[in-house]
């Protein structure tokens, strides 16, 4: 039997899933996770009828594309868009004394609209992931593909992806929902949370382990060998000299959502409206 | 004094030049933007490494210093190289400043539905997103063209007029760059701060108009085998004509100056075209 909390939870999460799912607002999240697929379809009917296409390249593309474009900006913007609207969308709208005035704990609410944003988050972003894959793969003959699939390493590399995907919404979810909760300006936070997995390939090794971003790179399953030339930013943003076993990252990820949750959950407690100063 | 005495009289003190008054705009939006002090804290730390590059050409001059050291003056070279990478990092600044200031400037006044309070006063539409513009431009330039102008200065009076003579460009370099930032950059803020009206998701979109844009010219470049993603790549694009103003271009760029300009130059009609678009105020026929 279902208890009081988990029926609040589901519902808070039915309307949320909703506004998250459809809104307007929230057009711009689908065009970032889908835009890397634009590219990549191109290049496959390109390539379909010049015949150029290396599989082993795509596969380096794909990786280098998942970890420099898809965790850091896709990913990361798209959290920050989901996330804290969850709760500076609902005082910018002017609805948030509807949910604070319901015989609901605030704990509740937090965790409610956590979910929410998680499972909105997750099928987005893993479901662009597939749209990806098959996107740049599909041009290839289907021989390739199967063994690549089923007797390579395909099915562990996607597998490996969707999670690193997951993953990185749990992550940066957790930490944005919070930083809506807390700050009236969650601009603030994003913008040096931003600054601070940037930095990450030039932090000390135990400093580094304190963003997200070090733990996402764990998960991915292909490192990315050194592009031409000198651009030694973009190597900063790809390349890791020591990642953690992929279990290990993603316990740690799934511990810093949690203790972020539970704290922020604590602070909700404490919420005030002031809808005029917004 | 009786009641009915009290009827309206117009204001009769001094009035604003018709010329300048897009600057109340401007006086009363610093007024706003200072009253933070998380962005007063910012802009001043905007500062600090223009400070220490003072410090540091002045040093870079001193022989009796330099002598302890066992050095001579100018051991290290000052030149269009140096003053790039100084534009640069203070470029990064500028932008980040934008995306917390330019949201600020016109989303509350669409959101509260001021704007027609303000162009029902003998103040064209023109007039106030030049007044608005002005704030962020003031503050953009504040933090690159005055420190930079004031770096090659205090440069050329240190090491002498032959040394200005010869490195004029830089000069020219730093005003025309710092110049084309400011454009971009105020047209930025204000377009995103008219096309979203909430001003926390159009500070983000400041920022992911270069994140993103830089994001996904670098997809396109990888997945299409091209250079054509570097149009997409607005902080790429600005680099490449800093470093064309700053006589520095390699030999063979992805992209030539010229495109970059052109596609800088197109990408500031679209912000105007869509501020053009949103600053409009509508009659409502009841």
């Amino acid at each position: 039997m279902m208890t009081l909390w988990n029926r609040q939870i589901l519902a808070i999460m039915r309307i949320d899933l909703a506004k998250t799912f459809f809104a307007k607002r929230g057009l711009w999240i689908y065009l970032l996770a889908l835009s890397p697929a634009v590219p990549m379809l191109l290049h496959s009917l390109l390539d379909r009828h010049e015949g150029n296409s290396d599989f082993g390249q795509d596969v380096q593309i794909f990786a280098g594309i998942f970890q420099f474009f898809y965790l850091r900006i896709a990913i990361f913007f798209g959290c920050v868009g989901i996330f804290m609207n969850l709760f500076r969308g609902e005082m910018v709208d002017k609805s948030l004394h509807y949910y604070l005035l319901a015989p609901v704990r605030r704990e509740v609410i937090l965790v409610g609209k956590f979910l929410s944003g998680l499972v909105a988050s997750v099928t987005i972003f893993c479901g662009s992931v597939l749209v990806q894959w098959c996107s740049l793969f599909c041009h290839h003959p289907a021989s390739l593909l199967n063994s690549y699939m089923f007797t390579g390493p395909g099915a562990s590399h996607l597998v490996s992806y969707l999670v690193a995907a997951a993953c990185a919404c749990v992550g940066y979810g957790s930490v944005f929902l919070a930083a809506g909760v807390l700050f009236r300006n969650p601009l603030i936070p994003a913008a040096v949370i931003l600054l601070w997995e940037s930095a990450d390939g030039i932090l000390p090794a135990l400093l580094k382990k304190i963003s997200v971003i070090y733990w996402l790179k764990s998960i991915c399953p292909i490192s990315i060998p050194s592009p031409k030339g000198n651009n030694s930013i973009l190597n900063l943003l790809i390349f890791d000299v020591d990642p953690a076993p992929a279990r290990v990252a993603i316990l740690n990820l799934m511990l810093l959502a949690g203790f972020v949750v539970v704290w922020a959950a604590i602070r909700a407690r404490r919420i005030e409206i002031g809808y005029g100063s917004e | 004094m009786a009641v009915y005495k009290r009827t309206y009289k117009g204001y009769s003190g001094p009035l604003t030049s018709p010329l300048w008054r897009f600057t109340v705009l401007q006086r009363y939006a610093f007024k706003a933007i200072f009253k933070s002090r998380f962005l007063l804290i910012g802009y001043v730390a905007c500062f600090f490494v223009p400070l220490l590059a003072i410090c540091f050409l002045y040093l870079n001059q001193n022989a009796s210093l330099l002598a302890m050291v066992g050095q001579k003056p100018g051991f290290l070279k000052i030149d269009a190289g140096w003053f790039h990478n100084f534009l640069t990092a203070q470029a990064v600044l500028a932008g980040v400043l934008t995306a917390f200031v330019g949201p600020g400037l016109v989303a509350p006044d669409l959101a509260n539905g001021a704007l027609p309070v303000y162009l029902s006063r003998p103040f064209s539409r023109f007039e106030y997103i030049l007044g608005k513009g002005l704030v962020l431009g003031s503050l953009i330039a504040s933090i690159t063209l005055f420190p930079l102008l004031t770096l090659f200065g205090i440069q050329s009076s240190l090491v002498g007029y032959q040394w200005f003579e010869k490195n004029l460009y830089i000069g020219g370099g730093i005003l025309f760059s710092c110049l084309t930032i400011m454009v971009v950059f105020i047209l930025l803020g204000l377009s995103m701060s008219a096309f979203v009206r909430w001003r926390i998701v159009a500070g983000a979109l400041v920022l992911a108009v270069f994140a993103a844009g830089k994001g996904f010219g670098a997809v396109i470049n990888g997945v299409m085998r091209t250079s054509n993603g570097y149009y997409l790549d607005l902080q790429y694009l600005l680099s490449t004509i800093a470093t064309d103003l700053f006589r520095q271009t390699p030999e063979d760029p992805p992209i030539s100056p010229l495109s970059a300009w052109a596609a800088v130059i197109t990408f500031c009609v679209l912000l105007l075209l869509l501020i053009n678009r949103k600053l409009r105020v509508c009659e409502v026929a009841g």
